[in-house]
């Protein structure tokens, strides 16, 4: 494949493709090509940032973790086993980053974000566009953000990035037993929130 | 197999919702979830709320990312500094850092000395006193510059095999210093029992 065609491929989109194509752009950033990077970015800029939204739960910090995930992933890309998919590398470590980020926030006593800000749903992105789809899903981010920080990483790692167990204790560094935990918690306490909100309508 | 009343566990359940279990055991779930409506209805609850969440729409960016990152990028570009520079400003920092902790020790040393205690305890006394301020010091540094991302900005060049190497030289300049501070306390500790003798 020719390195200048390369944007292209997300017009014929196929898996195989798009790993070839990714590894061949980290290829070409360690060997100092911004602009490959730059194209990188571009790819999965949408993925990560909905991945810090999902953790954080408000815009502007999504965007600067986003940045920041990017920032990161750059100079730790010789780190970055070749052989696996770019994608996810990139995603799981966005929302260690955003863990940590909240981690910290907590430790330095800085108070919590007290505004979220709710997703507008794109009544395009519904094709039944019924409101109430819409308000479901809008349930289910604030659903997400009521939890406590280890069980909402939890259920990103596991159901929005679909990590395994042991993949979800050495991501964060946490015991698989205590990972196991915040995952069963989390779920538990999700699935109460929203079916107070159920009952609520 | 299974009477009703031994429900499954939460992590059996949770495990048999993640397919992270051995044939058997999922086995074994299964039959009981056949016998169980209690189980079922549990079971019903979680994989009610995976299927709401893998169909989570994603919201849209209205950024694009990349000329921030990549003008960032460009800015930052320390790697240029070579190997060279890093180490001297690292060997610097490492100076000014012992500049910081001797008189620290000169103070810690004198204070023994007041208590007019023998002269193994107050060497003892010396000892764990350095050891307090030099620990404090590496925290209260940890703290203010934030020692992790500083070293992390530091981009050592390809000559080393990977860019955290910069990391090692830190901890390496710390044991330099600690041996010098040593040094330094050893020659105190020869001059105050000096000084004891003489007096």
């Amino acid at each position: 494949m020719q390195a200048a065609t390369f944007p292209r491929f997300i017009l014929y989109y196929n898996i195989d493709m798009a790993v070839s194509g990714d590894q061949m752009l980290v290829e070409r950033t360690l060997a100092g090509d911004l602009d490959a990077f730059g194209d990188l970015v571009q790819i999965y800029q949408a993925s990560v940032f909905n991945v810090c939204y999902r953790v954080l739960g408000n815009r502007r910090d999504a965007e600067d973790l986003t940045q920041e995930a990017f920032l990161r992933a750059y100079n730790y890309l010789n780190l970055y086993d070749q052989d696996r998919p770019f994608g996810p590398w990139m995603r799981t470590l966005a929302a260690n980053l955003c863990y940590n980020h909240l981690k910290r926030r907590e430790l330095d006593r800085l108070p919590l974000e007290d505004e979220r800000d709710l997703p507008e749903m794109d009544p395009v992105q519904n094709p039944e566009g019924s409101i109430e789809i819409s308000q479901k899903n809008q349930a289910i981010y604030q659903a997400l953000w009521e939890l406590p920080h280890p069980q909402r990483i939890a259920l990103e790692l596991r159901h929005f990035q679909g990590l395994s167990y042991q993949e979800m204790a050495n991501t964060l560094d946490l015991p698989l037993n205590t990972v196991r935990s915040h995952l069963y918690r989390g779920r538990q306490k999700m699935a109460e929130l929203l079916e107070e909100e159920e009952y609520g309508n | 197999m299974e009477t009703n009343q031994n429900h499954l566990l939460p992590d059996q359940l949770q495990a048999y919702l993640d397919q992270a279990q051995d044939p058997l055991s999922r086995k074994q779930v299964e039959e009981h979830l056949d016998a169980c409506s209690t189980c079922r209805e549990e079971l019903a609850k979680f994989e009610n709320l995976v299927s709401r969440l893998s169909s989570l729409p994603e919201v849209s960016t209205q950024i694009d990312f990349s000329p921030v990152i990549l003008s960032q990028l460009r800015v930052n570009k320390i790697p240029s500094l070579g190997l060279t520079w890093t180490l001297v400003i690292e060997a610097v920092a490492a100076a000014a850092v012992l500049g910081l902790t001797i008189p620290a020790f000169q103070e810690a040393i004198w204070i023994p000395k007041i208590l007019n205690t023998q002269l193994e305890i107050r060497a003892a006394i010396n000892i764990f006193l350095t050891q307090l301020a030099s620990s404090w010091m590496l925290w209260w540094a940890h703290m203010q510059f934030n020692l992790t991302q500083l070293t992390k900005s530091f981009q050592t060049p390809n000559i080393l095999p990977s860019t955290i190497a910069s990391p090692w030289i830190l901890i390496l300049a710390a044991t330099v210093v600690c041996i010098l501070a040593n040094y330094f306390l050893l020659r105190s500790n020869t001059m105050i029992r000096k000084i004891n003798h003489n007096g």
